[in-house]
């Protein structure tokens, strides 16, 4: 294959010089690589247009084997069936193995087995060393080990491949003594994810502290003798996933996304040194104060996902666009959101707080999700219509009731010198799992004294048919003048309600009926 | 038998493939062959001296015409020869040596180096 001509230019010498490279055929080009270490093989790519049309041009290979044979009690049985696996892998990789004299590129080594007997690490670091050979530049190992039958260790070799640039390893083990104190050469992994791997939190640390150029890491469920993370090497690092940990020590000042999922663990002031992080997911971890004051730890911080266990939380912060708030606590919590940028809210407990308070004026989407209690009274519906009003409009609402649950509202409760706050609006107020019940008055009277709900959804549940032919009877078939409420202040639903009309189906849906209500 | 080709080239006065002075370098090759087969030391000398000598475009001139002639001794020796010019060398010094010029666009050439990061570590700015 011969390239296109370049312009004709004179060089120093006066004489026309014409790229007379390009004009070489590609297998002799090829041939040139071959003989020069891949690192330099590999920068041609930079050189013009022609080098890297040469460069794509290589052969390269994808490998993907995966054996999902199942352990059926029989272990003779199922020798023979990965027998015959690493058989049909050995012939799939003839063609890298033939090939000696030009540079191969093997993109993607993926494998996926049951290591049922240690011989066949050693047929495993065959294969992988075959790749090595050949620029490998992905690598997926997930080896699951049977009783008795030690974990895989990765080759040391591997993990210093100069053109290896991702790495995954599920339920493998790596050695802490590969990585000494004298380790001093370099890892060029861009993407490393050890998922129950068999490691030392400080073997990891070093690891982390050979790669230069690491973009993302994720440990999930590794080291089990001390589940922690202490990273304070990571000049690169942008985006980081940390699952399975009791505690956190990272530095990494150019990470942006962060999750971190605790075993459950604990986190502190010490815990962060990663001042451009825009997006962190903290969950199973206690927090103590950490988000007190969230502009000195994370300056730029621009969503935020929380699951909190603390009674009483305050979040400050000036960046912050979106905040969502979770909390498995049945205790009432006490709120302060602090956050004068905040578009979007989200809230999913299991109370309503006791306590809040929100500074935003620009407020775009707020999502709450309350999992009720077992009991509902008027009290309760005071907290949900005085909670609610934080938000004016653009607000969505979901009610999850747990079975066998008791309602009652009683609006004469409601003493005369008490202070109502004034009814929010809300767009979308979706019920699930509405309970069986004798006679729905007292729920649907507390709900639509809570809020005015612009769209009213029923989930499709197994009892919620039940509701639906109640709904349909109440909210339809209406007076147009009701005379319930008398002279009393505090007139009910049926004073406010103007027009109900049926709206599209919608999935998982059984009832939607849009509300016009009189303000 | 390397000599057919060369017998069929002087029989072929149109052919561009090979320029006279070319083939004064390649044809007395076969003869320094066997004789330094053996003798690395001097073919690394005769290597040094090549490429004082030649112009690297001369260099690739030399490669076409080894293969050409289907003299697989003299282009492995002439590949090998660019090989271990151009490797360890910085991406300026590469282009320079084969007269070339970045065609990339301006963000292009950053994304690969970005790409190819691993292989920028630790390089002479020779």
């Amino acid at each position: 294959m011969v390239f296109e001509r370049k312009q004709k230019r004179r060089n120093l010498d006066g004489v026309d010089a014409l790229d007379r490279i390009s004009q070489l055929p590609e297998h002799i080009i090829h041939h040139i690589l071959f003989l020069m270490p891949h690192k330099d093989a590999a920068r041609t790519t930079v050189l013009s247009k022609s080098w890297k049309q040469v460069w794509n041009s290589l052969p390269r290979y994808d490998f993907t084997f995966c054996d999902r044979t199942y352990y059926d009690n029989s272990p003779a049985h199922f020798e023979k069936k990965i027998e015959k696996f690493v058989r049909s892998v050995d012939e799939d990789l003839l063609p890298l193995r033939e090939h000696k004299t030009r540079i191969q590129i093997v993109q993607q080594f993926r494998l996926r087995m049951t290591l049922c007997h240690h011989k066949y690490a050693s047929r495993i670091d065959n294969w992988i060393e075959l790749a090595d050979r050949n620029l490998m530049e992905s690598l997926y190992l997930e080896l699951t080990s049977m009783n008795k039958v030690g974990r895989y260790v990765l080759p040391k070799t591997t993990f210093f491949v100069e053109s290896l640039a991702e790495l995954t390893l599920k339920g493998c083990k790596v050695l802490r003594k590969y990585f000494g104190d004298d380790m001093i050469k370099s890892i060029y992994l861009r993407k490393l994810t050890l998922e129950r791997v068999d490691v030392h939190y400080l073997t990891i640390t070093k690891i982390l502290h050979c790669c230069p150029l690491l973009e993302e890491f994720t440990q999930s469920n590794c080291c089990v003798k001390a589940k922690r993370v202490h990273i304070n090497y990571a000049p690169k690092l942008k985006k980081a996933k940390l699952y399975g940990v009791k505690k956190i020590k990272i530095e990494a000042p150019n990470l942006e996304e962060l999750y971190c999922r605790g075993d459950p663990g604990r986190l502190d002031s010490d815990s962060f040194a990663c001042n451009n992080v825009k997006k962190l997911k903290i969950s199973m971890f206690e927090t103590s104060k950490l988000f007190e004051d969230l502009n000195s730890k994370f300056p730029l911080l621009e969503t935020l996902d929380l699951q909190f266990y603390d009674s009483k939380l305050k979040i400050s912060s000036d960046r912050l666009k979106s905040l969502s708030l979770l909390s498995p606590n049945k205790q009432l919590p006490m709120l302060q959101v602090d956050c004068a940028n905040l578009h979007y809210f989200e809230y999913n407990c299991s109370a309503i707080p006791s306590s809040f308070s929100i500074t935003s004026c620009f407020l775009l989407k707020i999502e709450n999700t309350l999992r009720l209690d077992s009991h509902l009274d008027t009290f309760r519906f005071i907290t949900l219509r005085q909670y609610l009003r934080n938000f004016m409009q653009h607000q969505t609402l979901t009610l999850w009731f747990i079975p066998n649950c008791t309602i009652s509202f009683t609006p004469e409760e409601l003493r005369k010198d008490l202070p109502i706050p004034p009814i929010a609006t809300v767009e979308h107020l979706e019920l699930g799992n509405v309970p069986l019940m004798q006679d729905y008055t007292a729920l649907l009277d507390g709900l639509l004294w809570s809020c005015h709900p612009k769209v009213l959804l029923i989930r499709a549940d197994s009892e919620s048919k039940e509701f639906v032919n109640f709904l349909s009877e109440t909210l339809v078939i209406r007076e147009e003048e009701p005379k319930c409420c008398g002279d009393s202040h505090m007139k009910c639903w049926r004073h406010y309600l103007k027009a109900v009309k049926s709206e599209p189906h919608l999935d998982g849906m059984e009832y939607v009926k849009e509300c016009t209500w009189d303000m | 038998m390397k000599f057919c080709t060369v017998k069929q080239y002087f029989d072929d006065e149109n052919n561009n493939n090979v320029t006279n002075g070319i083939a004064t370098t390649v044809i007395p090759l076969p003869n320094k062959h066997l004789k330094i087969k053996a003798n690395n030391k001097e073919m690394e000398q005769y290597e040094q001296e090549l490429l004082r000598n030649v112009m690297p475009q001369e260099l690739t001139k030399l490669i076409l015409a080894a293969n050409y002639l289907n003299f697989k001794e003299a282009l492995d020796f002439f590949c090998r020869t660019v090989a271990n010019a151009i490797q360890n060398k910085s991406v300026d010094y590469v282009r320079k040596f084969f007269g070339l010029e970045s065609d990339f666009e301006p963000g292009e050439e950053e994304k690969l180096c970005k790409e190819f990061a691993w292989s920028f570590e630790g390089v002479d700015e020779d």
